[in-house]
């Protein structure tokens, strides 16, 4: 076992344990924060793995924007800080998928990959990752384009009710 | 010129469905019935195009195909489907052509006199012309994926007439129509195409002369799916649910047309493209199709004797007649198959008189109960005396239409030969003298005995038969006088071919 | 070393995207609306125009990596490109009513329709499964803002809702199958995935297998499979569809019932056709199939409000859709000349499909107020008394759509579908579609003899605007014509 699979390992236990508390607790701010630990795990996983740009792009956006929007969300709806019961779910239901998912998940790629040791490849750096898109992914990247601006202008749009309506 | 003729049959009723559906009522109205004139006319100059003459008896040589057209049409049309526009007329099917286009000129003349509550004459006139492009269409296809579409433009059109212009509780008569007929047509969808899939063509001409040859397994399947089909449309016992209800609420043009040409439509595919396409399957399937046959004849009978709604009675007797023919068709004798040829005809035009004569009485009394009903015979004599007429005509007496269908199924049956098909053939003999009983039955209650209060309620000046009622019911009169007399009129016509068909199916 | 890119082949694509951005700078600049909806429309019809004249040349082929290349243009994806520039100039038409009334900005509305169309576009013609996903949420996403647009109403924001989360999992579910396929293979390309699942792979430096013994690749086929079915809202996934058209403006579902079923559709036959090995999605396709139709059928039955009974048909449609497909489940149905009718007649219903519903929806709006949803079936009693003309258009478009003359498109559709099973040796199939087709007739007909009812309420007749009349008029005529020559579609199908 190398010091890299015992990170893997390690890591990962972070990012499912953090990720159990996020749905199990009644607390809204510390669902909050347990992603933020959750998040960067997964990104602590990636740079373990030498996906660098993807790690550090994990950080900036998800730990960065997605979970301070959320907190700022939490604030300006003066959305309750302390315990609430009534965040409460019968979480069954969730526990059969999610679990039946990621157990059946994890035997499909026992069956596929064994004991194997695959070779970890040149760091993912952002020189590595621009080649690669450039080369072979400029389409979809391009097509990425549109999507973002018909994304930025409809949260516009949902989010000013005011805008081009008359009343 | 006899291309002509074909094309100009099909199109006429198309340009007087168009011209009817835009011009106001009346002119509507009288639009649609010279359409309708002028394609009558043009299926009785179509018989011109019969190679050796109208009265020969010319045999057919030795192995000649089933189908032969005297002339024939044929376009493609939507290649990727299989789909042609091959139209021709032979021995089979001009009978039916000539009996579709006289029965819808006599309904757009009924209809240019009276229109039934409901809605404008003009849109009544455009539907019977499309149902009448329908069933033109299934009698002169000679292409199956064509006959399948013509079979299904006949849906909703009808559909329409007895949802608009029919009795109390047509909208539930009318969707149970719609759905049976439906149901019958997709599956003879899948068969049609489970025969084209095997045999690679859909031309009939082909398929029936024996050029391919389909597995056994393919003529079963095949003939299992297209005889269910005609056996909704025919209808055959026990598919037969639709049908009373869809005759007893449709206006008077609607069951005229319905009986005397719609039903047809199965018996003639049946014989046409279930028998002709599927012989093995036929011969495989004859006893089943033969015991059904005679339990409709029976059902029918005994239903009728109980019946006590004119109209009701008529779609009853219907399902025997209709019964008898189915018959004739499963001995798979020449025999069998001209008597459900000429029984076709006879229904066509005796029960299309009933029909009229139905409606004419409901209209004048406002009621069909035969409790209620009596004594036609004191107030109205004509009346009564036409009711008769077409009763006796049903019931198949010698010397008129209805005898020789009813006769010579029977006598198919036994020329069959074998235990069970004598049996069958002796109880399709008890079924005629039920077929009797009952219509002599229906005499008895509204023709004969005392006058009853609702009888004589209407002054005579509403009950007298107007020239419109009359210009309408006296061909169908002369006619079942007429083939009564001369079966040859039909049956010299279809002898050659079914004689080939015959030849095809023992083969 | 970057791709060589091909600017005629992506001409269709750059007017869809340049109609996006016009839009927006007409609304900023001149802020007019009508010169806004102009722009849009005029950019529509280019994008369909060009995507005529570049697949009526021979095909390109562009973004490529060795003989793999990312968007191909050929006579399939300009039939696609053409009839999302159709569809979405159809939609923006009988969205001008709504526009007016000032439900929705019209700016705004018109580029996010037209993002959705350059989607719609890039996805024909997607050679890989990325760009094949990307584009499918591109054309998806701004439905889910436009879903949303009657402000005013709870079932608007709920449709919107609803519609976002289901389609995100739905997303993720296809993405997640496409990752287990690039695990097993390594390769993204649709034309490289299809030899490589069934040949044999070696995991991890492991020893060769072959690459459909292992459950993983059947799991990442399903799953990729199951994901698209969601957009088509196949059942079991179609629990969305319903309450999504019932809340939306009624221009936006009639743009989602048929655009957005239209890339659902494509997304599915490219990759069926070609990367997916047919052994394994057959029997997939063949079990979607059958319970689409079916529940579709059954619960419309039972349907009291249009806009739902409009998208429970719609399901079922989904349903004969894929029927053909289904005929790969049996080895008969995967020989060459089997396999290359199933896939014409999936495409011509769909195009059969599309052009009736959009008559269907486009009489629907002619009937309704600009601002107003489907309303409840009993409200259109008698309308085809009080307008002649729009009463036998939606009357055509319900009876085409069940399978009967005068629809001819519809009859012909059905005839195509049940011709390809029956030459694929699924003949059980073709009969659980036959038998659908009944059910089906018994709503259709329904609605459509309501139309004709007498009218107790005696309501006057309404104005209808010149745009949404337009449409409607286009559509039917569109809709007899090729229910008069279903060859051309046929030919157009078949590439």
């Amino acid at each position: 076992m190398t010091g890299a699979d015992v990170l893997l390992l390690a890591l990962g236990a972070v990012a499912v344990g953090s990720g159990v508390l996020v749905v199990t607790t009644d607390q809204l701010v510390r669902a909050g924060l347990y992603l933020v630990v959750c998040l960067g795990a997964v990104a602590g996983l990636y740079l373990v793995l030498t996906a660098e740009l993807v790690a550090w792009v994990q950080v900036l956006i998800y730990v960065g924007a997605v979970v301070v929007l959320l907190l700022f969300a939490v604030m300006l709806t003066r959305a309750p800080i302390g315990r609430s019961p009534d965040l409460d779910r019968p979480g069954l239901p969730a526990v059969l998928i999610g679990g039946g998912a990621g157990l059946g998940l994890a035997a499909l790629f026992a069956d596929a990959f064994r004991w194997s040791a695959v070779e970890l490849p040149a760091p993912g750096n952002a020189e590595r990752i621009g080649t690669e898109l450039f080369r072979a992914w400029v389409l979809p990247f391009e097509v990425l384009s549109v999507l973002l601006l018909a994304a930025l202008v409809g949260a516009i749009i949902v989010s000013r009710p005011d805008i081009g309506s008359r009343s | 010129m006899n291309e002509a003729f074909l094309v100009a049959v099909l199109a006429l009723p198309a340009l007087g469905a168009a011209g009817a559906a835009l011009c106001p009522d009346r002119a509507g109205r009288w639009c649609g019935t010279v359409f309708a004139a002028l394609a009558f006319v043009a299926s009785l100059l179509l018989g011109t195009a019969h190679p050796a003459g109208w009265f020969s008896y010319a045999p057919s040589g030795q192995g000649a195909p089933p189908i032969v057209p005297w002339t024939s049409v044929d376009v493609s049309w939507v290649p990727a489907l299989d789909l042609r526009l091959h139209f021709g007329v032979d021995g089979v099917s001009y009978p039916l052509v000539v009996l579709t286009t006289l029965l819808t000129l006599l309904c757009c003349l009924y209809t240019l006199w009276h229109v039934p509550a409901g809605g404008r004459g003009n849109t009544l006139v455009a539907l019977l012309l499309v149902v009448e492009i329908g069933m033109l269409g299934t009698f002169l296809a000679l292409d199956l994926v064509l006959f399948f579409v013509f079979f299904e433009v006949v849906l909703l059109p009808m559909y329409a007439i007895i949802a608009g212009w029919g009795g109390d509780q047509r909208r539930h008569a009318a969707r149970k129509f719609a759905l049976y007929t439906l149901f019958g047509s997709v599956l003879l969808l899948v068969g049609v195409f489970t025969v084209v899939a095997a045999a690679g063509t859909a031309d009939l001409v082909t398929l029936t002369s024996g050029a391919v040859t389909l597995t056994r397994t393919t003529q079963l399947a095949a003939f299992t799916l297209l005889a269910i089909a005609f056996a909704v449309k025919s209808p055959l016992w026990p598919l037969h649910t639709w049908l009373p209800d869809a005759h007893t609420q449709a206006p008077t043009v609607g069951s005229v047309l319905l009986a005397g040409v719609l039903l047809k439509m199965g018996t003639y595919g049946l014989i046409r493209v279930a028998v002709g396409v599927a012989p093995e399957g036929a011969r495989w399937a004859s006893p089943l199709l033969g015991t059904l046959a005679v339990a409709a004849i029976l059902v029918g009978c005994l239903v009728c004797l109980a019946q006590t709604e004119l109209k009701r009675l008529i779609a009853y007797s219907s399902v025997g007649h209709m019964g008898f023919v189915l018959l004739g068709v499963a001995t798979l004798t020449a025999t069998g198959i001209q008597a459900a040829l000429i029984g076709n005809v006879a229904h066509g035009i005796i029960t299309g008189l009933l029909f009229f004569l139905a409606g004419a009485v409901k209209d004048r009394f406002h009621t069909g109960d035969l409790a209620v009903l009596g004594g036609l015979r004191e107030r109205s004599p004509w009346l009564s005396g036409l009711l008769a007429f077409a009763a006796i005509a049903s019931l198949g007496l010698p010397g008129l239409a209805g005898f020789w269908g009813e006769a010579f199924a029977v006598v198919a049956a036994f020329e069959r030969g074998g235990a069970g098909w004598v049996t069958l053939g002796v109880l399709a003999a008890i079924g005629g003298a039920l077929t009797a009983a009952y219509f002599m039955r229906l005499l008895g209650k509204v023709t004969h005995g005392a006058a009853s209060p609702a009888v004589e309620a209407p002054p005579l000046p509403a009950i007298r038969i107007s020239g419109p009622e009359l210009v309408a019911w006296s061909p169908l009169v002369v006619l079942a006088l007429l083939v009564g007399l001369v079966p040859a009129l039909v049956l010299g016509l279809s002898e050659a071919p079914v004689q080939s068909l015959i030849e095809a199916v023992t083969r | 070393m970057t791709q060589a890119v091909d600017h005629v082949a992506l001409l269709p694509g750059y007017l869809a995207a340049g109609t996006a951005v016009l839009v927006l700078l007409a609304d900023l600049f001149v802020a007019r609306r009508v010169v806004t909806l102009a722009v849009a429309a005029g950019g529509a019809v280019a994008t369909a125009v060009a995507a005529i004249v570049v697949g009526a040349g021979s095909d390109r082929s562009t973004f490529c990596v060795g003989d793999a290349c990312s968007y191909l243009a050929n006579d399939r994806s300009a039939l696609v490109a053409a009839l999302f520039g159709f569809l979405t100039l159809g939609v923006l038409g009988l969205s001008a009513p709504l526009l007016r009334a000032g439900v929705a900005p019209a700016g705004e509305y018109c580029f996010l329709l037209a993002c959705s169309m350059t989607g719609g576009v890039v996805l024909g013609a997607a050679g890989d499964v990325v760009t094949l996903i990307i584009a499918l949420e591109t054309l998806t996403l701004p439905l889910y803002v436009l879903v949303g647009m009657r402000r005013q109403t709870v079932e608007s924001a709920a449709a919107a809702v609803t519609f976002f989360v289901v389609s995100v999992v739905a997303t993720a579910v296809s993405l997640l199958g496409a990752a287990l396929l690039y695990a097993v293979t390594g390769r993204l390309h649709l034309s490289t995935l299809g030899p490589a699942l069934t040949g044999d792979v070696s995991l991890a430096g492991g020893a060769p297998v072959r690459a459909l013994d292992l459950p993983l690749t059947s799991v990442g086929i399903a799953l990729l499979v199951l994901g698209l079915a969601f957009k088509v809202a196949a059942v079991p996934f179609h629990a969305w569809a319903p309450p999504t058209y019932d809340g939306a403006p009624l221009p936006v579902a009639a743009y989602l019932s048929t655009a957005s079923k239209l890339g659902g559709v494509v997304a599915i036959l490219a990759v069926v056709t070609v990367a997916l090995p047919p052994a394994v999605t057959g029997p997939i396709l063949a079990a979607l199939a059958v319970l689409t139709m079916t529940v579709g059928n059954l619960v419309a039955l039972r349907q009291i409000r249009m806009t739902r009974l409009l998208a429970w048909s719609s399901v079922a449609q989904a349903g004969y859709i894929l029927a053909p497909l289904g005929a790969l489940a049996l080895a008969d149905g995967r020989t060459g000349d089997a396999f290359s009718t199933a896939v014409t007649a999936a495409v011509a219903y769909t195009v059969f499909f599309v052009v009736l519903e959009l008559g269907a929806f486009a009489a629907v709006v002619a009937l309704r107020e600009p601002t107003a949803d489907g309303g409840r079936i009993d409200s259109y009693r008698g309308a085809a008394r009080r307008h002649r003309w729009i009463g036998a258009a939606l009357a055509l478009a319900l009876i085409g759509l069940a399978g009967l003359p005068p629809g001819l498109a519809g009859l012909f559709a059905k005839v195509a579908v049940v011709r390809s099973l029956l030459t694929g040796s699924s003949g059980w199939l073709a009969v659980v579609v036959a038998l659908n087709a009944v059910v089906g007739l018994a709503y259709y007909v329904r609605v459509a003899a309501l139309l004709y009812a007498p009218d107790p309420l005696d309501r006057p007749a309404r104005a209808v605007p010149w745009p949404v009349a337009g449409v409607l008029l286009l559509a039917t005529a569109f809709a007899l014509a090729i229910g008069f020559a279903p060859q051309l579609v046929l030919d157009w199908a078949a590439g």
